[in-house]
């Protein structure tokens, strides 16, 4: 399923940065990347070619210091069993959030940690609360 | 073409209690399974190494032994080899920081270890006890239905009537939150309505709850001597010793219908055996009205939903298990691992929406506390039971052996000498049990879904209910009907009582409400 908040890429790093804004305005400005939309302060999408990452505060999203890797899958249900069966820490379970997106956190046996979403409504940043940005 | 009064279709518990019943009434009577041995999902068997005999679906028989059939037929069994061994330790939990809590064979114990509420229960459950087991006894489309509502009716006046259906709506989180203050009673009783196919938080469940919690206080959790099986055993040599047939790897894969009426099955292979009074089909409504039953199925057999699905573990073990903590826990028949209400709670809604549960419940069956005769002498042997497993899953072994490994590490947390004294463990997957037995599908041991639409007076669809069929003669006994699952043979028994019973002009007159009436 399409979910316009999500980019066109399968997988995406998710960075920590002490502050949202400052850290997306130097990713563009140092690196060329493009925003492709912020929530808030907390969380931002931006675009790397054709690839996608991820800011976010890591105070407000409660993974201070620990960057994690986004992966975009067709049936999350599915796939978080999968993971449980192969034992894999389960940080957060498989839940629904407002932008659209199933998803299920866990720890692979080197310590990283996987965000795996599935789409389940196609939303423009604005219908939860986002702005999009020049790359939206 | 061999003929008989009644032929019945599988030969799981309803099956063999209808059989035996009806032939010591004198009827011909022919039970016909597909598979190679009798029972359904009675079935014992030295699954793992030779000198272990496991019980490898269903185990406990408390619901047979308190049931009307097991009452009108326990000399004939018992002269058959059927004996029954009991214990004082039924059932415990054990929690995750190592405590324990019991439900035991007496009252003030029980009141000790729920907390005195347990007093007030009782004193409100006892007076009304012939309503509530009166209820999963009857046929609710029934004359004895309407005179079980006319008996509560006439006992509790319509508010108390009223508030009694209430109660057995409530589910069980909310009787159990109301009624004790202790999270340790909440833990020790909630897993229970995991073996009645419902969870903490469905309808009906609190109902549920109370019963099985009174019914293992007075009853305790008897097993027979030398596994499950020689029940069913004993039920197939009454009804042979009464000249009817039991038959293996007979598959019935058509109901022949006759100018509206049920009169005879058809066999894979083309052979017929005829009925001249009843066809007893013993089958899920998948299985009747997509197969066995000519032409469309009615959309109500066709939206017929399915639970959960299940796993059974077996251990044979170089040593009696020794649990941590408490030292009853060895001796206790069932104990659940659980966290507690929420636990369970949790688990069910994680494989409702299909996900493997984190922390699913786990069933630890311990048949060698009351029956030694099921190990090599100072040998150990667990059956253990996993209901809380979704069946939207794609089963295969590979996750069957992986979920299993993660419930044995649970256990060993438990049970510090489990991993050091596996002789061998073997695994049943929902895959496995669907594989075994057709009726159960996608892993589901209940016969379909316990929710309120499909449960009671609408068990297993409206129009369907009473265990009438839309063919005249054809009944539909077993799980998917009333009383649903469960170790009784309260289907089996209730068809065969309304087959044996005088025709309805002479009932109706011997009714205690119409007597009254015309008194």
């Amino acid at each position: 399923m399409k979910n316009r908040t999500m980019p066109p890429c399968t997988v995406m790093p998710v960075l920590v940065y002490p502050q949202v804004r400052p850290a997306v305005d130097w990713l563009c400005n140092a690196f060329g990347f493009v925003e492709r939309w912020e929530a808030k302060g907390h969380r931002a999408q931006l675009l790397v070619g054709s690839g996608a990452v991820v800011v976010v505060d890591g105070k407000a999203s409660g993974t201070c210091g620990a960057h994690s890797i986004m992966v975009r899958v067709d049936n999350v249900i599915a796939h978080h069993g999968r993971a449980l069966l192969w034992g894999a820490r389960i940080l957060s379970p498989p839940a629904d959030y407002p932008y659209g997106e199933r998803q299920y956190t866990a720890e692979d046996p080197g310590g990283h940690r996987w965000t795996f979403s599935q789409s389940i409504a196609d939303l423009a940043p604005e219908e939860w609360g986002g702005t999009s940005g020049p790359g939206m | 073409m061999a003929e008989y009064d009644a032929v019945i279709v599988g030969s799981g518990i309803n099956s063999l209690a209808c059989g035996a019943l009806l032939a010591n009434a004198g009827w011909g009577v022919c039970v016909l399974e597909r598979d190679d041995r009798l029972g359904g999902c009675i079935r014992t068997e030295e699954l793992t190494v030779p000198g272990y005999l496991h019980d490898v679906f269903s185990a406990w028989h408390p619901l047979w032994v308190g049931g009307a059939a097991h009452a009108q037929l326990a000399d004939d069994l018992a002269a058959r080899g059927l004996e029954y061994l009991n214990t004082d330790l039924p059932t415990a939990s054990a929690f995750p920081d190592g405590s324990a809590a019991f439900l035991l064979r007496d009252a003030g114990e029980n009141a000790r270890e729920l907390g005195p509420e347990w007093t007030d229960v009782l004193e409100r459950f006892f007076p009304n006890a012939d309503l509530a087991f009166g209820l999963l006894g009857t046929e609710l489309w029934s004359v004895a239905g309407l005179a079980l509502a006319l008996k509560a009716y006439r006992r509790l006046g319509r508010a108390g009537a009223a508030a009694f259906t209430g109660e057995l709506l409530q589910s069980s989180r909310d009787w159990l939150v109301q009624t004790f203050a202790s999270e340790r009673a909440h833990g020790v009783l909630a897993p229970w309505v995991l073996h009645t196919g419902l969870g903490p938080d469905a309808a009906s469940s609190g109902f549920m709850t109370q019963v099985i919690a009174v019914a293992v206080q007075e009853g305790g959790m008897p097993i027979p001597r030398g596994g499950g099986a020689r029940l069913a055993d004993a039920l197939v040599r009454l009804i042979r010793d009464r000249g009817g047939t039991c038959e293996t790897g007979r598959d019935v894969e058509r109901i022949l219908v006759r100018s509206g009426r049920a009169a005879g099955v058809r066999l894979a292979g083309g052979e017929t055996v005829e009925a001249g009074r009843a066809v007893v089909a013993n089958v899920t409504p998948t299985q009747l009205y997509e197969r066995l039953l000519e032409g469309d199925a009615p959309e109500a057999a066709r939206r017929f939903r399915y639970g959960r699905a299940e796993m059974q573990i077996h251990f044979a073990l170089s040593e009696p298990a020794r649990w941590d903590g408490d030292e009853r826990l060895n001796r206790t028949a069932v104990v659940h691992v659980t966290p507690g209400l929420d636990g369970v709670s949790r688990a069910v809604n994680e494989a409702e929406r299909g996900l493997i549960p984190e922390e699913g419940t786990v069933v630890v069956g311990q048949p060698l506390t009351m029956d030694a005769s099921r190990a090599p002498e100072g040998k150990g042997l667990l059956w253990i039971q996993l209901q809380e497993l979704p069946s939207r899953f794609a089963w295969n072994d590979d996750a069957r052996e992986r979920y299993a490994d993660r419930i044995q590490a649970r256990l060993a947390r438990h049970i510090p000498n489990l991993e050091s004294s596996i002789v061998q463990r073997v695994a049943l997957g929902p895959h496995d049990l669907e594989r075994m037995n057709v009726n159960l599908r996608h892993g589901d041991p209940y016969g379909g879904a316990l929710s309120l639409d499909q449960n009671f007076l609408w068990r297993p669809f409206p129009g369907s209910a009473g265990h009438t069929t839309p063919v005249e003669r054809l009944w539909h006994i077993g799980a998917s009907t009333w009383p649903g699952p469960g170790l009784g043979g309260g289907s089996g028994t209730l068809v065969a009582k309304k087959l044996l019973e005088p025709p309805l002009p002479r009932r109706l007159l011997s009714t205690t409400p119409i007597r009254r009436f015309l008194a």
